[in-house]
């Protein structure tokens, strides 16, 4: 079928009396998304409005149409300013090693789980990963910190390696490897389980075909378990592509110190210092906003691409 | 028909949007609306004031006749009262101050988990402001700002009316007169008013005990402080013998330096580029280099005052503290031996003498604004100039006759209920829950009172570190219009980012003094410096320049 017959039959599928007739059958199931509606609703299309004060020199009092009108002042001064390539720059790098050491070691992490045939060892191995979501951003950065002082676990370790025991956290070269560790650490378990899914839904009689072609484990992986979880893997990478810059601040303000903002600091903690410790509302308004515009067309970029190479995509 | 309920069904989720926006719209609308109102009354007030002022304010007394209830924006509890109430209304000294003005206070008190500038900053762009901030100068753009861009209400019309007591002891001191108004001559906010000079209550402890045993004295040149910090090291097992704390200032003095602005013969100086502090930089990373100085120092997240644990566990010998904590220390201190005595920092290797030191004003202290969304700053301001008067300052400071403090020679005495409290509460913790807290609104403030549950010994601290002079410090109350702030912090909060970032390393030698200060130097130099000091001369010209007009 070509993918013209394809798009098609979908277009076809959401006519209004389609629509209509499935809004009555399921009506409690769409009841049940109101909630979520809402909160889209509120948290994702209400702040739009408060764009505007990415051109106002705003006031709160005053309102965003009584504040003083700068035009692209904001912008101006964020291109020219000279942290606009550090953070830009900071914020790349850690989503792509994101990308590089998390998004892929989750896939291979899941192929492992999936290959495993002790029932009772795997359910344990995902449990123990899984556990670390859990625990609060702030009580695991209070742990890394601890962990990361002179005299901590982790600096002791370093310093067998490097014959000096000093604070990890002080050394900019170090951020970059203990951030994404620790993501690791406590998203590996949690990340995996969307792919462990999708593995579950693949048809075992293609298991079976392939054993019977004489495929092992190896060539059962590469042509049927990896095709298999293959939409799954592009629909989350292009999401993830789509938020490439913006790295949270949370973690990041929890860890780091002026001393090492020049690996450490990121759009968002940036963003966060300016507008809140600062209150330079317009200006982390104007940064934030660039952000998004970046983020929005990478995502529709590589959302157009992926349809074009594989057929699979968002929208 | 089915078409119809579809367009129904867009035309309900369109509305359910409107309804949303429109909703946004209102909440703005309505807060712009009071505040005009407001501003409209203070108005009405104001012309009142001029025709029959007097008799408007003689007809309010206190106890008022019937309650009003105000609210307050109090920043985090008072650290001595957050193990023992949740709530301001709940200590003795705001329930006595209730009783007797019949003014309730609803207290706006933020989690600890907040710093006080955010929450601040989150409650000014609410929108929806209380009727008195404590706190008022978290208001960075100044005071002249905050009145102009409609959150704090001018106080200067009501200062012979409402603010009568307070206005009188402001006037009386020439110092206080020319902190508490703006460079246009406004009376924004209320502040402490110390009536007699407080003696610098913060700066360097040493460990005496350790001294002596090594037969050492207080160090005073470069090398003997380097002397006594290799010997805690070495004979005392100090890991971190001198606990520097990103607050920077206090180790920089000595050397007639400071992370910020300074004033010598009337010029104003950018210190972290001076040769000062290039010297005091050096100084300070030869020394973390030797090991004399606190490893983790730049992660460690300390107030003002060094590590408690490490302090008491002997990890330390030399600290940033405040003479009311030595007691404290002593008690917790895993060394029944610990001894502490007051010291300043290391001096420039010239001998050049410091004249840099945190000065103590009689006015301090944040204040307490009105704000211009309150709809009885007439109360308001009579609350809190009650403080300012005979009786109301009596109860603030000392609390209630008989019962918090008695009269020994004509002079006001805390009885055992403060000093030796049988609910076990300490001095601070007493004093906090049946008098006004420290730091707390602003009164006319009697520093004597905190004497009764200090040793001599902590109080001789203070003459210690008030050796140095102040000469040199810019003043706190010279401040920039908000044109100028504007301008200013667009430069000056790379810069200072910046610098925080390259003092770290400079000391903890990721950077080399030697070879890259130059670079630094023209870094700062490019962001623009030579105007932000400017900026900051015209305004200390202008707090010159105040009381002669």
């Amino acid at each position: 079928m070509s993918s013209g017959a394809l798009r098609a039959k979908r277009k076809k599928k959401y006519t209004a009396e389609a629509i209509v007739k499935d809004f009555k059958k399921h009506k409690v199931a769409y009841a049940m998304a109101v909630p979520g509606l809402i909160m889209v609703l509120l948290f994702n299309y209400m702040p739009i409005f408060g764009l505007g004060l990415a051109f106002v020199n705003y006031k709160p009092n005053l309102g965003i149409f009584g504040s003083k009108f700068v035009g692209l002042k904001y912008f101006k001064e964020f291109f020219s300013s000279m942290y606009f390539v550090r953070t830009v720059g900071n914020t790349l790098i850690l989503s792509l090693l994101q990308i590089v050491f998390v998004f892929f070691g989750t896939i291979l992490f899941a192929l492992l789980v999936n290959e495993l045939k002790n029932q009772k060892f795997k359910r344990m191995v995902q449990t123990v990963t899984y556990l670390p979501n859990f625990i609060s951003m702030v009580v695991v950065a209070g742990i890394i910190v601890n962990f990361c002082t002179s005299k901590g676990v982790l600096a002791q370790l370093v310093s067998i390696f490097t014959g000096e025991s000093k604070n990890l956290l002080s050394v900019s070269s170090y951020w970059r490897p203990l951030y994404i560790a620790s993501d690791l650490w406590q998203g590996l378990g949690t990340g995996a389980i969307v792919y462990l899914a999708a593995l579950a839904g693949i048809d075992q009689t293609l298991y079976e075909a392939a054993v019977i072609d004489g495929a092992g484990r190896w060539k059962q992986t590469l042509h049927v378990t990896l095709p298999g979880i293959l939409p799954t893997i592009i629909i989350m990478l292009i999401l993830k592509i789509g938020s490439i810059m913006s790295v949270g601040y949370e973690k990041t303000i929890l860890l780091y110190n002026p001393q090492i903002y020049e690996t450490a600091d990121i759009i968002s903690s940036f963003v966060y210092r300016k507008g809140l410790v600062e209150a330079n509302y317009g200006f982390s308004t104007a940064v934030s906003l660039f952000n998004s515009v970046i983020n929005t067309v990478l995502l529709i970029t590589a959302n157009a691409i992926s349809r074009k190479a594989t057929d699979n995509s968002l929208f | 028909m089915k078409n119809r309920i579809l367009r129904k069904m867009l035309c309900l989720v369109l509305t359910a949007a409107m309804m949303v926006s429109v909703m946004a719209g209102c909440g703005q609308k309505e807060s712009g609306e009071s505040t005009g109102k407001t501003s409209g009354s203070g108005e009405t007030a104001k012309t009142q004031e001029s025709s029959s002022g007097a008799d408007e304010t003689g007809k309010l007394t206190f106890p008022l006749e019937k309650k009003v209830t105000l609210t307050l924006w109090a920043g985090s509890l008072s650290q001595y009262l957050t193990n023992l109430v949740t709530d301001y209304n709940d200590t003795d000294f705001f329930q006595e101050l209730e009783r007797r003005t019949n003014v309730h206070i609803e207290f706006d008190t933020i989690s600890s988990a907040t710093t006080a500038s955010e929450a601040f900053n989150l409650m000014i762009s609410s929108g929806d402001l209380p009727d008195m901030i404590m706190g008022a100068g978290l208001y960075t753009a100044g005071m002249d700002a905050a009145v102009e861009d409609g959150y704090y209400l001018d106080l200067t019309p009501y200062l012979d009316t409402y603010l009568s007591n307070f206005n009188s002891l402001r006037t009386a001191d020439e110092d206080v007169l020319l902190d508490s108004i703006t460079d246009v001559g406004r009376v924004v906010r209320v502040q402490n008013i110390s009536q007699t000079q407080q003696p610098l209550f913060m700066g360097l402890m040493i460990r005496k005990d350790w001294l002596d045993k090594d037969g050492l004295d207080i160090p005073k040149t470069l090398e003997d402080w380097e002397a006594v910090l290799t010997a805690f090291k070495e004979n005392h097992g100090a890991y971190a013998p001198f606990a520097l704390t990103p607050y920077y200032d206090m180790f920089l003095y000595g050397f007639n330096a400071t992370t910020g602005f300074m004033v010598r013969d009337g010029k104003v100086i950018y210190s972290p580029t001076s040769e000062n502090m290039k010297e005091a930089l050096t100084v300070y990373s030869d020394w973390y280099k030797k090991g004399l100085i606190d490893p983790d120092f730049m992660a460690r997240e300390t107030g003002y005052a060094g590590d408690t644990s490490m302090i008491v566990t002997g990890q330390s010998g030399v600290f940033n503290s405040y003479y009311t904590l030595m007691d404290y220390y002593y008690q917790s201190s895993t060394d029944p031996d610990m001894e502490l005595v007051a010291v300043n920092p290391p001096v420039c290797a010239s001998g050049e003498e410091s004249r840099l030191a945190t000065p103590i004003p009689k006015l301090a202290g944040d204040g307490v604004a009105i704000s211009t969304q309150c709809e009885n700053p007439d109360i308001a301001m009579m609350w809190l100039d009650y403080l300012f008067s005979e009786e109301g300052a009596l109860l603030a400071n000392y609390g209630i006759e008989g019962d918090t403090f008695e009269y020994v020679d004509g002079k006001p005495q805390f009885t055992e209920k403060i000093t030796n409290n049988p609910d076990g509460l300490s001095m601070n913790q007493a004093m906090s829950m049946y008098t006004c807290p420290p730091a707390v609104l602003a009164k006319s403030y009697s520093s004597e009172r905190e004497l009764a549950g200090v040793s001599e010994e902590s109080l001789a601290m203070c003459d210690v570190w008030s050796l140095v002079p102040s000469d040199y410090f810019y003043p706190f109350t010279a401040i920039m219009t908000s044109d100028e702030n504007n301008e200013f912090a667009a430069m000056y909060s790379d810069i200072s980012t910046y610098v925080t970032s390259e003092i770290a390393s400079f000391i903890s030698g990721e950077k080399d003094i030697s070879t890259e200060w130059d670079e630094y130097v023209s870094t700062i130099e490019g962001l623009g410096i030579e105007r932000c000091v400017e900026l900051k001369q015209n305004a200390y010209d202008r707090y010159l320049s105040r009381g002669t007009e």
